[in-house]
């Protein structure tokens, strides 16, 4: 009789594993396996990301699987770090809360002491804060033109100083397979998925010290809005994910888009991709995640170096100034070890001195394999100041409003797309429907708010103009890249403009609508002076250089002065922009009849209707080609 | 009946045996990876190739002008912890701290106090300030000695003050 209930406990036990119910997929457990949807396919290509090496994909596999194993981790007892959920915690995580079939939340904290390593890891990262950073357009790369996003871990040991807090960015490995120091070639291979991309955890102040001296880029802190439940599945979906590497592409697989995927994994219930583009811009996850209220919309802010530079100087009374001034145009600082001024006005003066320095000599003063005269003249005025009295300055900054409405939270969206209605003036006003298309940016008529004033950008856009009897395309452009800061605090930087595309003209007085195709580029440099608050002038230098396929020269260059003006105003959602330049027909582009110098303008005004729509009034003259028009865009 | 208890016995101990074979059997048809460490990732506290102020540059200098966007020359090397030896700090923030020292307060000092455990940060500047010249005696300095003119100044003038050098 014995042995009966034996082999029956025994049968019910078997018949128990059997039985054990697998929980369903869901939403939650496709964004684990970083997918967009549970029908997704997998962007990850390691095998070490996932149980199973068969192929295609399957979700309900890897479920399978992750349910035989964690089962049997409950029942088996392994050497330490040999548990499955050792090495996938966050679908540990996930499969033992549905386990519960509870709205209980069940923390796993008591199963790390079966995991040393990844115990080791959760103490030393777990964070107080988890900020979602970004760092500002730099102009100078073109890698960096639309930004980058960064995770900071807050510890409670850096005591509120982010300095000591631990810096965690997805980037391409250099050094890794497929990488090289080749710009060409890394930009290539970042396009087309050429290198591999890893995390890479950091103490924050090197982050700090590359962004915000070494190139000058602003910092922005978003903190994320979790509670400690999401935090700790951060933590083991960070863990899952961080020793993959997965193929990096610079427009869809990304530093955001990694980040996107961990965070979606936080929000089960609420879709990031439904609004982002195929492709994914720093910036505009931001703003997304602004959108849905993930992130506390009050950000920090750490200035970069010339910024840092900028408020300082703007903070000297005059006579400072003009002393600070003379010291520097006569390369002199005996200028200053000599003044008579106060101690106080002495301090503040080396203060504003190593300010400059540091942000026109980073590449010099930060490479200790430089050898330079600045670090000694630097450590010279430093020792001076060490006898001064101390003059309080934060390096972080409170937004003053001037700042905040370029909070990268604000902008619109990257793409553009619009409709109108075109008059050509110089073809008997004959009206026109007049189209436009943007991927990406931002240029100086589109809603200022969440943009740096001096940065233009444009990544694939084009405009039309059509009527029942003709299309023309106006304009396609590749690429148009517009850097313009702004002469002062001692500094003069260049302003540029570069543009490379497809542009039509309209050379032809006796047939003014026949339009001949032109490839090339345009460039400009000069400089740009701000005229009070939001509005800049700059004075440039013009050329273009086209290739005309049907045109008897063939080429069509010019070349002259151009004056640039835009602006802002805060009060009121307006833009305004008008550039006009006088060039000369160096390549006698008509017949040599005709005058060789005209002017091209190009005005616009637009009205900011709301965070996505803005309605455009244009004019245009380009030597015969003039146009007046009105376009309503729409921003998604 | 003897035939069917027998039966039962041998049919009961098959399904026994049966279930505990299966979950077994499935393993090499599944083509799981091994389970167990993570590897050099996160949990060994991932740095760039080279340590100290020189990897900010690996990823910055590469090229013409500066890429920092997508790009770092970090590998997974496994590096020890960060925070338990303000070197690596100083390494990196020479700049600021020399400034910052100078000027008697900043946040490079905040963050001393906070690796070598002081209380009083004000009275940190202050030490840090008279001993200017021992910490920084010329732009060529290295980490290791600035760090270690630091610790004899406190020691030599507070020597209570930070758990950390107690």
């Amino acid at each position: 009789m014995k042995i009966y209930f034996f082999l029956i406990f025994i049968l019910s036990f078997s018949l128990f594993s059997f039985q054990e119910p697998i929980p369903s997929v869901d939403n939650q457990l496709a964004f684990l396996f970083h997918l967009k949807s549970q029908t997704a396919e997998p962007h990850i290509k390691n095998k070490e990301f996932y149980l199973s090496s068969l192929e295609p994909f399957s979700l309900n596999r890897e479920l399978n699987l992750l349910h035989e194993g964690f089962s049997r981790d409950q029942e088996k007892i392994l050497p330490l770090g040999s548990y499955l959920f050792c090495r996938f915690p966050a679908r540990y995580f996930w499969w033992k809360n549905k386990m519960l079939k509870t709205n209980k939340k069940l923390s796993l904290k008591n199963s790390l002491d079966f995991c040393p390593e990844l115990s080791n890891f959760y103490q030393e990262f777990f964070p107080e804060n988890i900020y979602l950073v970004f760092s500002s357009y730099y102009a100078k790369s073109a890698s960096s033109l639309f930004g980058h996003t960064l995770l900071r871990f807050s510890r409670k040991e850096s005591r509120g100083n982010e300095l000591l807090d631990w810096g965690l960015s997805y980037a391409a490995a250099m050094n890794g397979p497929g990488g090289s120091t080749n710009p060409f070639l890394y930009s290539w291979r970042g396009l087309t998925g050429g290198m591999v991309g890893e995390i890479q955890a950091l103490p924050y102040f090197y982050k700090v010290r590359e962004y915000n001296d070494f190139e000058s880029r602003d910092l922005w802190n978003y903190r994320i809005l979790i509670d400690d439940f999401q935090k700790e599945l951060f933590m083991y979906a960070l863990w899952e994910f961080s020793p993959t590497q997965s193929d990096y592409y610079y427009l869809t697989a990304n530093c955001s888009s990694i980040i996107l995927d961990l965070m979606q994994i936080l929000f089960p219930d609420i879709s990031f991709y439904q609004k982002i583009p195929f492709y994914i811009i720093p910036a505009e996850s931001i703003r997304h995640l602004a959108d849905l209220k993930v992130i506390d919309v009050h950000p920090q802010y750490r200035p970069g170096a010339l910024q840092a530079w900028q408020k300082f100087y703007g903070e000297l009374n005059v006579d400072l100034k003009k002393m600070l001034t003379k010291i520097i145009n006569e390369d002199n600082d005996d200028v200053l070890y000599k003044s008579n001024v106060s101690k106080t006005d002495q301090a503040r003066l080396a203060d504003a001195l190593i300010l400059y320095w540091d942000y026109l000599f980073a590449r010099e003063l930060l490479d200790e394999r430089i050898v330079h005269p600045m670090k000694d003249r630097r450590l010279k005025l430093l020792t001076w100041r060490n006898q001064l009295p101390s003059i309080s300055r934060s390096n972080s900054e409170i937004l003053n409003e001037e700042k905040k409405i370029e909070s990268p939270h604000f902008m619109h969206p990257s793409r553009r797309i619009g409709i109108g209605a075109m008059d050509q003036s110089h073809a008997d006003h004959s009206v026109n429907i007049f189209t436009s298309f943007k991927f990406a940016f931002h240029d100086e008529l589109d809603p200022s708010k969440g943009f740096a004033p001096d940065i233009k950008l444009t990544f694939i856009g084009a405009e039309a103009m059509f009527n029942k009897h003709q299309f023309t395309l106006l304009k396609f452009d590749i690429l148009e890249l517009g850097s313009f800061p702004t002469v002062g605090a001692l500094l003069f930087p260049l302003s540029y403009y570069f543009r490379i595309g497809e542009q039509t003209f309209f050379p032809n007085i006796e047939n003014p609508t026949r339009g001949y195709e032109g490839y090339g580029e345009e460039f400009s440099f000069g400089q740009t002076f701000s005229l009070g608050s939001f509005s800049y002038l700059s004075l440039m230098l013009k050329h273009r250089l086209y290739y005309i396929e049907d045109f008897p020269n063939n080429h069509h260059l010019d070349i002259g002065p151009e004056v640039f003006f835009r602006s802002y105003f805060t009060k009121w959602p307006i833009q305004l922009s008008s550039s006009i330049a006088y060039l000369k027909d160096i390549s006698r582009f008509i017949n040599s009849s005709e005058k060789s110098f005209w002017w091209k303008m190009d005005n616009g005004i637009s009205w900011t209707l709301s965070s996505e729509q803005s309605l455009r009034l244009i004019h245009r003259n380009d030597r015969n080609q003039s146009y007046v028009g009105f376009i309503m865009n729409q921003y998604f | 009946m003897q035939f069917l208890k027998s039966v039962l016995v041998v049919v009961l101990s098959i399904c026994a045996i049966s279930s505990a074979v299966a979950q077994d059997a499935a393993a090499p048809t599944r083509a799981v990876r091994g389970y167990g460490q993570a590897g050099c990732g996160l949990g060994s506290l991932v740095f760039g190739a080279q340590k100290g102020a020189v990897q900010i540059f690996a990823a910055t200098l590469n090229g013409t002008g500066g890429q920092t966007f997508g790009m770092t020359s970090g590998t997974s090397n496994c590096r020890p912890a960060f925070g338990r030896d303000a070197t690596d700090f100083i390494d990196a923030n020479r700049m600021g701290l020399a400034s910052d020292i100078a000027r008697g307060e900043g946040e490079t000092i905040v963050s001393l106090a906070a690796i070598y455990k002081c209380q009083n940060i004000g009275e940190l500047s202050n030490v840090l300030k008279r001993n200017y010249g021992k910490i920084f005696p010329s732009s060529e300095v290295h980490a290791g000695e600035i760090n270690q003119a630091i610790i004899n100044a406190i020691k030599s003038e507070t020597p209570k003050s930070c758990d950390l050098l107690s």
